[in-house]
């Protein structure tokens, strides 16, 4: 299932910190994976896993002060070709690569867009910026990347403001105008969360369609797992700056080797399943017990162990490798050996 | 008005649970918000926020009210516990129409109808301590005075999973679950029998979530509550709920037990929902039913039914008649003319 | 852009807001100076009856010594005594200006004494605290000697002694009209927002109307109104309330919409489901919200007054013989035009404390507002 084919962006050790008043947050702390041209790549986690910093970094929007990436490289093979470490470049350098070779949408469509300019404008405004149209050709661009995220009458729409659009409109917009030039990878972060349920299908829709039209990649930062199961040909699962677990999406789904995302897979209601039946006494959902941990006192092991129910005296100790577990299915967790017995017993 | 046999609209229309005693009964609830424009602030128009909802919650059950944003759901919520005064409709809680009560006579059903709220960092007051939020309800209605107050905000700490000691700190020292569960506390100081649970695990981390839907689970066993358990989405809530109410767009769209609206929608709005949620597993492949266009204005609702702009089943008599809400099938309810569908 | 860089979890420590916005308050070094100023300039006004050797008016009318100044203090006299004191001053006259100049008279030597009351010196009499009556005076010299620290006045009135009782009013007007501001504004606000509707439109239009009330011209008319035999330090307290009755409404504005926006907050709602009464609702849950606010438009508010008070005062409507404030001794200055500052650049000692005052104010108020800012807290 998964293609492997070549590697568009590579992530090797990076080390992205927060230096606060408290100490210093070790938000992305050395943070290892890859992602093949045309692929997609879901990135798990919860509030204050690393995800979105993760993301961040490899935009080089992390503000800084107070962050810094103190460690680790991103390679990137841009549209030319040439192989570049993101974290080297220039911040001239790194202007020319977002919004041209990387683009990002983010979760809130009306605060990422400017109010006070049409849709057009503003994506006019890249076409120019990175491809050197003029301004009429670019309104062009603009009206045709409308029409290509499904907005009815793009003629019309491209002079209207963000305001007088819905939020499923915008993030169409926002869509539009981070493809406008044709990115090699689009970084996606938590791109649906703020819309319903129906406008979700949509636009997850639009973007499968899309990646099938153009061929980008893309880097899928979520919460939700069912988006994941639907997007995703692989899964990166982060908690506590780290990635606890990678894999193909069905194997992650179907045998996790890290207690964090199993526990993740059983705490979730899956739609249609476990629907209460009258008269019998209702289900139980298993919680993974305790809370997410603070970002500034982590575990000297494993970040998961104090909720983890597998977990034994050496997870104490220090952080547990990455394992690979085969098929490109890496795990951090020292008893993903056993898990892997349980399941073949199950399954036998 | 439609040529289809429906409930006669009024005090007749009751939808009533299968069995049991009725605690709530909601009877043709409606809020309008007055829109004001031009000089003198005249009303120009009004959002229908919701527009008449009749449903009633039996005594113990679990209730789920479900729709997108600007269905209303919220609203409803409110408006049942008047910290919304509803523009119209009734609200018999236990056969009175709390509605109509004044605000004195109001306080004393307060202590029946509590809420819990989405947003565990808008729904704490940040310059009071624990205690002080807990304790505020007792404060209010003179329950428990003295020494025993603080015991029983300690026995309350416990109930939901939090430690005595917690009770002199303040919210910001506690994480999104934590806080969570303070809000649950909170309600349950009056002992209510009704709880309105507004959204209450949407904020939380995916890993959190399960921890808030077993505690309210063992708490409404426990305690005997019934609970209206608003979300957005069907996931959660036809997990824990004996039955599901679906709004759309400031109206009642169908309601049937759980696990008749899951397998058996029967309304084109509720399945295209059902269809919407992405299911966890990714070897699962189905055709997915994806509805065009947004949801309209709740100043400028269509005609007819207002799901009928989005809905693939549409004729044109959609247009002009307003669906009422009819049984179906035994305790199954929906608002759409058509049965040759679904 | 929503994402967010991650908000640190504090450590589980159990502080109140008040004592985090303490916390991030003493870590501002400008607003440290500020308190610490402030704090010297208000013992100032406290203890001015013990601290200035003469009385507020007290002056000689038959050796007047007009425009003296600063005394010199030796330490060591000539049979070798150790310790501060003074010489006589005698009146000269300079041959070539033909104006008055004072020299030292070496043959009187009177020692600075401290400690010492003054009996049957009605004039040095003050109340302690304002309580008891006392005529303890830190330093003085007796007669015929004269200390003039900083001078004197035409009257020759000792200015030290004058700028330490001025700064009573200049120090306390402030303080007075900003709490007078903040009462008017915070019930006209919080009624406006609490209860909207027809209310709220007729306060918001009443804030509008004063608003564009010329408040100069106001004030000048108000003055005027009354008659010149009046208590001159009760109708400066008048004008000084007029101030603040025209200048409620910037606050009001801000306390309505604080009020507005919180009310519709999750936790009042929470309370009103509780059975929580109107009065409770605003007095434990609205109100607490806008003191943030009210605390950081006191600190920056008073320094406003303190200078609109010299500044009534410097024109000739504010403060009035025989009473001192700051704004009124630095009118003094004003006499004899350049030459006069030239010669006598003492005069403009009262002006460096209301540069001081208000100073310390905006940097406390600047602290206080970084403080109760999360997003400014380091």
């Amino acid at each position: 299932m998964t293609p492997q084919g070549e590697v568009l962006l590579a992530v090797n050790g990076l080390k992205t910190y927060f230096n606060t008043d408290d100490g210093v947050v070790k938000s992305v702390d050395g943070v290892t994976f890859h992602i093949n041209k045309g692929e997609t790549l879901a990135v798990v986690g919860e509030s204050g896993s690393g995800k979105s910093v993760t993301s961040l970094s490899i935009m080089r929007l992390i503000p800084m002060p107070p962050g810094q990436i103190v460690d680790g490289e991103i390679l990137f093979t841009g549209k030319d070709g040439v192989q570049k470490n993101i974290v080297k470049l220039s911040e001239a350098e790194m202007r020319k690569i977002r919004g041209n070779d990387i683009s990002m949408i983010f979760q809130e469509p009306m605060t990422s867009l400017n109010p006070v300019y049409t849709v057009g404008d503003q994506i006019a405004e890249a076409v120019m910026l990175h491809q050197g149209k003029n301004k009429k050709e670019a309104m062009g661009v603009a009206a045709d990347m409308l029409r290509f995220v499904g907005i009815p009458a793009p003629e019309k729409r491209v002079n209207e403001y963000p305001h007088q659009m819905s939020g499923g409109m915008r993030q169409r917009v926002m869509i539009a105008m981070a493809l406008s030039c044709n990115p090699a990878l689009l970084i996606a972060d938590e791109p649906t969360t703020a819309l319903d349920v129906t406008i979700q299908a949509q636009i997850l829709d639009l973007m499968r369609k899309l990646q099938r039209d153009i061929g980008m990649s893309i880097l899928f930062i979520t919460h939700n797992l069912g988006v994941v199961a639907e997007m995703a040909d692989r899964v990166v699962v982060m908690y506590g700056g780290r990635v606890v677990e990678e894999g193909d999406v069905v194997e992650i789904f179907k045998a996790p080797r890290h207690p964090y995302t199993m526990g993740l897979l059983n705490s979730i209601p899956r739609p249609g399943e476990h629907v209460h039946v009258p008269g019998q006494p209702k289900g139980r959902l298993e919680a993974i017990p305790g809370n997410v941990p603070n970002p500034l006192n982590l575990p000297r092991g494993c970040a998961f162990e104090p909720r983890c129910k597998f977990a034994v005296e050496a997870c104490r100790e220090a952080v547990p490798p990455l394992f690979d577990t085969g098929n490109g299915h890496m795990a951090r967790c020292i008893r993903w050996q056993e898990f892997e017995q349980v399941q073949q017993e199950v399954t036998a | 008005m439609t040529t289809i046999a429906t409930v006669a609209p009024g005090a007749g229309q009751r939808v009533v649970p299968a069995t049991g005693e009725t605690l709530l009964d909601v009877q043709n609830l409606e809020k309008f918000f007055p829109i004001r424009g031009g000089l003198l602030s005249r009303v120009v128009g009004n959002v229908k926020a919701v527009n008449d909802v009749s449903f009633s919650i039996g005594r113990g059950e679990v209730v789920g009210l479900v729709g997108e944003s600007g269905s209303g759901k919220t609203t409803a919520g409110r408006a049942i516990l008047r910290l919304i005064e509803p523009t119209g409709g009734q609200v018999l809680f236990n056969g009175t129409d709390i509605t109509k009560l004044s605000k004195g006579q109001m306080r004393d059903y307060r202590r029946e109808m509590q809420i819990i709220f989405q947003d565990p960092f808008a729904s704490l007051n940040p310059r009071m301590t624990v205690a002080d939020i807990i304790g505020e309800a007792m404060q209010i209605h003179n329950l428990n005075p003295g020494k025993q107050r603080i015991d029983r905000i300690a026995e309350l700490l416990e109930k939901v999973g939090l430690r005595p000691e917690h009770m002199r700190r303040y919210p910001h020292e506690f994480s999104g679950g934590q806080r969570q569960r303070i809000g649950i506390a909170r309600a349950l100081a009056v002992n209510p029998s009704f709880i309105v649970a507004d959204e209450p695990v949407s904020a939380l981390d995916v890993s959190i979530q399960a921890q808030v839907v077993n505690l309210l689970q063992d708490l409404q066993e426990e305690l005997g509550l019934t609970v209206l358990f608003i979300a957005h989405d069907l996931a959660v809530v036809e997990y824990i709920c004996d039955r599901i109410i679906v709004m759309y767009l400031g109206r009642v769209m169908e309601i049937a037990p759980s696990r008749e609206l899951n397998n058996n929608p029967k309304h084109p709005y509720t399945e295209a929902l059902l269809s919407a949620a992405p299911v966890p597993d990714p070897t699962v492949k189905r055709q997915r039913i994806i509805l065009e266009g947004d949801i309209p204005s709740p100043i400028n609702p269509p005609s007819g039914c207002v799901f009928r702009t989005r809905c693939r089943y549409a004729i044109d008599d959609c247009a002009k008649i307003v669906p009422e809400l009819r049984e179906v099938a035994p305790g199954h309810f929906k608002a759409c003319i058509r049965d040759d569908i679904l | 852009m929503t994402t967010t860089v991650p908000t640190p979890v504090r450590k589980p420590r159990s502080q109140s807001q008040w004592s985090i916005v303490w916390s991030q308050f003493k870590r501002n070094p400008l607003a440290r100076v500020g308190l610490g100023l402030l704090g010297l300039l208000y013992l100032m006004a406290i203890l001015a009856g013990f601290l200035a050797p003469y009385g507020l008016t007290e002056y000689s009318t038959t050796d007047r010594i007009s425009w003296a100044p600063p005394t010199p203090i030796h330490w060591r006299d000539a049979q070798g005594h150790f310790g501060p004191y003074v010489n006589g001053i005698r009146r000269d006259i300079d041959m070539e200006t033909f104006r008055d100049k004072y020299v030292e008279d070496t043959s009187v030597t009177c020692p600075v004494k401290f400690f010492q009351t003054h009996p049957g010196m009605e004039g040095r009499t003050y109340r302690f605290l304002g309580f008891i009556p006392t005529s303890l005076k830190l330093f003085s010299v007796d007669a015929p000697c004269k200390l003039y620290l900083w001078g004197s006045d035409s009257y020759g009135r000792d200015q030290f002694s004058r700028v330490m009782y001025g700064s009573q009013i200049s120090l306390s007007i402030g303080i007075i009209a900003s709490v007078l501001t903040v009462i008017l504004g915070l019930i006209m606000g919080g009624i406006a927002g609490y209860f909207r509707g027809l209310t709220d439109t007729l306060i918001m239009r009443m804030v509008e109307v004063l608003s564009a009330i010329p408040e100069l011209f106001l004030l000048i008319t108000l003055r005027a109104l009354f008659p010149l035999n009046a208590d001159p330090i009760l109708v400066f307290y008048i004008v000084i309330g007029i101030l603040a009755v025209i200048g409620w409404g910037g606050l009001a504005r801000i306390v309505r919409g604080q009020i507005l926006s919180s009310r519709e907050q999750d936790y009042v709602q929470a309370a009103t489901a509780l059975g929580a009464s109107d009065t409770r609702i605003i007095a434990k849950h609205l109100l607490p919200n806008t003191a943030t606010y009210i605390i950081i438009f006191l600190s920056l508010a008073i320094p406003g007054f303190i200078l609109s008070e010299s500044g009534l005062s410097f024109i000739g409507i504010g403060i009035v013989e025989p009473y001192a404030s700051w704004g009124s001794l630095l009118k003094v200055a004003q006499d004899g035009g350049f030459e006069s500052l030239d010669a006598r650049p003492w005069t403009l000692i009262p002006g460096v404390f209301i540069v001081l005052a208000v100073l310390a104010w905006q940097f406390v108020g600047d602290g206080l507002r970084d403080a109760f800012d999360p997003r400014r807290r380091r």
